[in-house]
């Protein structure tokens, strides 16, 4: 009996010291702003860009010298902070030192993505805090070739009010919705200061930032027909999404331009194999639908949602 | 006439006093609603509304409710008079995410309703199979019954939903403690405290996992702001649509779903019968009707198909009650519930490392049983090889799937789960490696 008490006293114990060390780990605040991104990897990395910023808005410049100490939560194996200003001036990069103090504003990667002055673009939105996404090729030591990178980039004002833009980046980061969305919401908010017909001349004829890993943007008129199919860029016949996604009797497309005649943007799932593998898989599709030139436009993008683990 | 094993404090036909009946049947109502995260993630994927998730986990409760009431009754050939609660079944996510892919809720429940009047017309003829489950059959069916929960068990514990995610820290943490509570108490405790060790396991890791940040504010305003009392129904009932292409996989999902159905059965037998032999295919198949009523249920109703649960099977002999009462409690608190969606709330907001803890805890229980049932008749030449083979490939198929990435069309669907592919081989093998015997006994 004295033993079994004695047992019961040790698991208290053990419950009160855990319930005490783990509650100064609650940061319930930011894990709210966090629930929009389904994957811990994708959190994890806005997590560190956040209190990076936070770190900025507190020190000002200062907070650079953490930011360089190596095997550090900011520089590690996995993961390096860069800081650029509003011009595209590099402020701070502890990989590539040299880098600090030089215009970066006509950086391009392997494909000609202007990548700085994307990074800086999300600068320039009026909140304080604004924050994005950009996705580019860059070098990864552990492959030959230039690999996708995502990165998170956040604006900082120091004290002094200086602006920076915070970010880092990761080579294994999974596409999520919110991508996909912000990619489709630049490029209805581009064609609407271009026209309908400039925007589509423009992302035939150069080579559009919006694509990213497995995911091209395509935009279609108001009846499904592709004007700009990133999977037969140079085909002259027009494929049409009604035609396309008919799998186990189900018209998607028909079900997608049905949504869309009472709402400006849908989310719709379907199932599609997938480019490397060969393999049907689900995949999610962003439609917005654009009015531009007095004429709908319906702009597009995809991506294959990852699999749960435990799923096989 | 089964002997009640000395280790049950209440039996199957016992009794339990009101108020230890309402915390049993509350301990396997938490249990059950482990898997409620499938609907709630199911409607997320494909874009549906919060008033959807709700009426989808409150109708998926309702139907297994009925299907734990409709298990324990032993009614003409329905029901298998066992606690053998029914849940929301992993083992139909993938093919009813789809369904609901591709054609939405409707479709999902076309389908369903086909896998609930498959499994019934495959129960009907269960009986006449038993010179095919010899109890090393039976327990290897168990045995990786079993090891189909380890993925969902360990990553759950571990924190980690999609492959390249690190581990979470407070995750582990809280999961080891949550484990720790629970086989602690069944390990030092004595007398009727061992009834509740996943109650106070679950109490304690809901408590570490509030206080780590593991249950966000978002989530408890959800829970705040659900009305206590709403009708669960949402949409027209009515709407059921139906595809002859997906059936064939419903076909697959159903069959496999009712072997581990059947070895859920058969460790229900032996928990309540010391001196269990062989299983009762009339019980089993009266069962498997039973679990076949749950599904179609699941499908008429609007929720997400249904599967009976290893896990409680487990924690009945676990806690040491197994009175068909508890079942009746169970399923019919769970039907209640599914009238008040801030309960609901409670229930679906399952911290992960507590769902990761309860999993692997009740896994324990059903690896030995599994363990027992294929040893309980002595080892011979041909039960290694029947059971050792059938074991090595089940696993080749999960640790190197892409090994049979090249099976023709016509024969992947023995290869989509390892509990198939296994007991078809284990089958085979049996029925191969017998007729020597035959042979033998005729000559004689």
């Amino acid at each position: 009996m004295r033993q079994n008490f004695l047992g019961w006293q040790k698991i208290s114990l053990l419950l009160l010291f855990l319930i005490y060390g783990l509650s100064s780990a609650a940061v319930a605040e930011l894990r709210d702003k966090l629930m929009q991104y389904t994957y811990a990897d994708t959190r994890q990395l806005v997590i560190l860009v956040e209190d990076a910023a936070t770190l900025i808005e507190q020190q000002g410049e200062a907070a650079f010298a953490a930011f360089g100490k190596k095997n550090s939560r900011w520089l590690n194996n996995k993961y390096y902070l860069f800081v650029y200003d509003i011009p595209g001036k590099c402020a701070f990069h502890p990989v590539e030192p040299s880098l600090i103090g030089q215009d970066m504003s006509n950086f391009r990667d392997i494909e000609n993505r202007p990548v700085i002055q994307m990074i800086t673009e999300v600068g320039k939105s009026p909140a304080p805090d604004s924050s994005g996404w950009v996705f580019y090729l860059w070098e990864d030591p552990a492959r030959l070739f230039p690999f996708w990178k995502s990165s998170y980039v956040r604006k900082a004002i120091t004290p002094q009010n200086k602006v920076y833009l915070v970010g880092s980046g990761s080579y294994n980061i999974k596409p999520e919705k919110k991508f996909v969305q912000q990619q489709v919401d630049k490029a209805a908010a581009e064609m609407r200061q271009l026209g309908g017909k400039a925007f589509i001349k423009k992302l035939k004829t150069q080579h559009d930032n919006f694509h990213f890993m497995n995911s091209y943007l395509a935009v279609m008129d108001a009846n499904g027909n592709f004007l700009v199919d990133p999977n037969f860029p140079s085909l002259n016949i027009k494929r049409n999404l009604l035609k396309m996604f008919k799998l186990h009797g189900v018209n998607i497309g028909d079900t997608a331009l049905k949504a869309l005649k009472t709402k400006d943007q849908v989310w719709v799932c379907y199932v599609w194999p997938n480019e490397e593998s060969g393999k049907l898989q689900r995949k999610l599709a962003y439609i917005k639908k654009v009015y531009s030139d007095n004429a709908i436009y319906y702009i597009t993008m995809g991506f294959y949602p990852a699999t749960p683990i435990w799923m096989k | 006439m089964a002997k009640k094993p000395a280790n049950l404090i209440y039996g199957l036909e016992d009794r339990p006093p009101l108020l230890t009946l309402f915390f049993l049947g509350l301990q396997h109502i938490f249990l059950m609603s482990s898997t409620l995260i499938l609907p709630v993630v199911l409607i997320s994927e494909i874009g549906g509304s919060f008033e959807q998730v709700c009426s989808v986990v409150a109708m998926t409760m309702i139907a297994c409710g009925i299907g734990t009431i409709v298990q324990a009754m032993r009614w003409g050939g329905i029901g298998s008079g066992y606690v053998c609660p029914n849940l929301c079944g992993p083992n139909f996510f993938i093919a009813s995410m789809d369904a609901a892919w591709l054609g939405g809720l409707p479709l999902m429940r076309g389908m369903t309703i086909a896998a609930g009047l498959v499994e019934a017309v495959f129960s009907r003829f269960v009986g006449k199979l038993k010179f095919l489950f010899p109890p090393e059959i039976t327990g290897l069916v168990v045995l990786m019954v079993a090891f189909s929960l380890i993925p969902l068990g360990a990553s759950k514990f571990l924190g980690i939903n999609y492959q390249g995610e690190p581990i979470q820290i407070n995750c582990l943490w809280v999961a080891s403690a949550t484990l720790l509570i629970m086989v602690g108490i069944n390990v030092w405790s004595k007398g009727k405290l061992r009834l509740y060790s996943v109650l106070a396991g679950m109490f304690c890791g809901y408590l570490l996992s509030y206080a780590a940040g593991l249950i966000t504010s978002t989530q408890l305003n959800h829970l705040m702001n659900a009305p206590l009392v709403a009708s669960p129904f949402f949409g027209s009932i009515l709407n059921v649509t139906f595809q002859w292409t997906l059936l064939p996989t419903f076909i697959i999902v159903s069959i496999t779903g009712a072997l581990k159905s059947f070895g859920n059965l058969i460790m229900c037998e032996k928990v309540n019968d010391e001196e269990w032999k062989e299983p009762d295919m009339q019980r089993i198949s009266n069962g498997l009707t039973a679990d076949a009523i749950c599904v179609t249920a699941s499908g008429l109703l609007g929720g997400m198909a249904s599967d009976t649960s290893a896990s409680n099977v487990a924690l009945s002999s676990a806690s040491g009650a197994t009175s068909r009462t508890i079942a009746f409690m169970a399923g019919g608190l769970f039907i209640f519930l599914g009238f008040f969606p801030k309960i609901t709330g409670i229930l679906t907001l399952m911290p992960m490392p507590v769902m990761g803890a309860i999993l692997i805890f009740v896994t324990c229980f059903m690896i030995m049983s599994g363990f027992q049932i294929i040893l309980s008749s002595g080892v011979n030449i041909k039960k290694t090889f029947v059971v050792g083979v059938a074991i090595i490939f089940a696993f080749s198929l999960d640790l190197l799937p892409s090994l049979y990435d090249g099976v023709p069309y016509l024969l992947r669907p023995l290869f989509d789960s390892s509990l198939t592919l296994s007991t078809v081989l284990a089958i085979t093998l049996n029925q191969i490696l017998s007729l020597h015997e035959e042979q033998t006994k005729n000559k004689n």
